[in-house]
């Protein structure tokens, strides 16, 4: 048995929420992955759960149906039927080349928390120290990697049980996730230009599959976000709902990957060369950023006339985005 | 307060947000009146950014531009330049 092993695991390009970050820092790896992943991450889902909207892109989670990535998901109580030790079973599985994702109570070693369930991503060991090589963003508030002592994951996996398990909206278990190669994937144009196409419209066009998915509050999508995040912002003034900057984040996401699928789509003759369509996203792109810390600005300061300049970015964004994708419709080579 | 004054506060400033930051070496680039904040906002936290930005305005009573808190990928603001707009000086 080796003393130490680390899975490949790279800075994710994007880091919005753990379940694509952590999907991210595995494809990142592999360069073949690339089409799939510019053939999707396109449409935006923004979900309306009680006292604040979720944001995120269609569909979730990455795990459950990237075809580069082999998902083995596992109850609780199977694991302990086969294995007494956690820590034994987590570095057995990484031995077989699977990360492991699950909840943790991690209070047991993130300061200042009685009680804190949340996901962690396991990718590596080391023996001679008794060390895990984990990725959250409890460890310095981003998406960072860490390492935690054998002992305390210990605790902290058999301190989760009941609703703390909250993995795959209360399915709750353990993930195990490889890479494999197996499958292969064949980019599909006229499916980037049906999502583009649901973009504008605010429709889905996986609706169909809407079996493979989860049951959720009521949902909008494309450029309908904006609307809804605007809604939002009034009522985060208004003191009716919390400020929460995820969602722009989310949105600073999905900019930073329409910049690379640009190019992308270039490179590969599916869309016409230099369109500007690259320059329009830049802007895009920065207003979406400004829009995120202009909230982060907002939760500092309280400062009314902020919200009025979130409000008129997204305005921007919105019209610009409608522009930018049309114009990318109309320049799309599909063969 | 001259810009020069207010140049060396902002560096001191942004030091002490640096030395606060995860992603900060001992091996980086000195900060001067002439380092761009493209390459200043590279080495902090996006948090840190917009608290560097708010502290700014509170402790000098200013507005700053929003464009700050934006993408910086491509911008040619200095240091300088940024104690410039402090003390309200076109740049």
């Amino acid at each position: 048995m080796d003393i130490s092993r680390i899975l490949p695991m790279q800075y994710p390009l994007i880091t919005s929420w753990q379940w694509q970050a952590n999907a991210f820092a595995i494809l990142a790896n592999y360069p073949q992955t690339e089409p799939w992943i510019m053939n999707h991450f396109i449409q935006l889902q923004l979900t309306s759960n009680p006292g604040s909207s979720y944001v995120d892109f269609y569909r979730t989670p990455t795990f459950e149906f990237c075809p580069w990535l082999f998902h083995q998901h596992l109850k609780r109580g199977t694991v302990r039927f086969f294995n007494k030790d956690i820590c034994s079973f987590f570095v057995d599985c990484i031995n077989l080349n699977n990360y492991i994702y699950g909840v943790f109570d991690q209070a047991y070693f993130v300061q200042g928390h009685d009680r804190l369930p949340h996901d962690l991503f396991i990718y590596g060991y080391d023996l001679e120290r008794r060390v895990f090589h984990v990725a959250d963003f409890t460890f310095n508030d981003k998406y960072s990697f860490a390492e935690v002592a054998f002992k305390q994951l210990e605790k902290a996996y058999h301190a989760i049980e009941g609703r703390d398990d909250w993995l795959y909206l209360g399915k709750g278990g353990l993930s195990l996730i490889s890479f494999t190669d197996s499958l292969g994937y064949e980019f599909n144009i006229a499916n980037v230009a049906a999502q583009l196409e649901g973009f504008l419209t605010g429709h889905n066009c996986f609706e169909k599959s809407r079996e493979m998915t989860y049951r959720t509050n009521p949902c909008v999508f494309g450029l309908e976000v904006y609307s809804k995040l605007i809604e939002d912002v009034i009522k985060i003034h208004d003191k009716q709902q919390e400020a929460d900057y995820r969602p722009f984040h989310v949105l600073c996401d999905h900019k930073t990957l329409m910049l690379r699928r640009i190019p992308f789509l270039e490179q590969h003759g599916y869309l016409k060369p230099d369109s500007g369509i690259l320059e329009g996203y830049r802007s895009i792109e920065n207003d979406a950023l400004l829009c995120r810390n202009l909230l982060i600005k907002y939760l500092m300061t309280n400062q009314s006339s902020i919200i009025e300049k979130i409000i008129s970015n997204i305005e921007k964004i919105r019209k610009e985005e409608e522009e930018q994708i049309e114009s990318m419709l109309s320049k799309l080579v599909i063969v | 307060m001259s810009k020069q004054d207010v140049t060396r506060q902002i560096i001191q400033l942004i030091e002490q947000k640096i030395s606060s930051s995860s992603g900060s070496s001992s091996g980086d680039a000195a900060i001067t009146a002439d380092t761009l904040l493209r390459d200043v906002w590279l080495r902090l936290e996006s948090i840190q950014v917009v608290e560097f930005v708010v502290e700014l305005e509170t402790s000098y009573e200013t507005e700053l531009p929003d464009e700050l808190l934006g993408q910086m990928d491509r911008s040619l603001i200095k240091v300088s330049d940024l104690a410039a707009l402090v003390i309200g000086e076109a740049v």
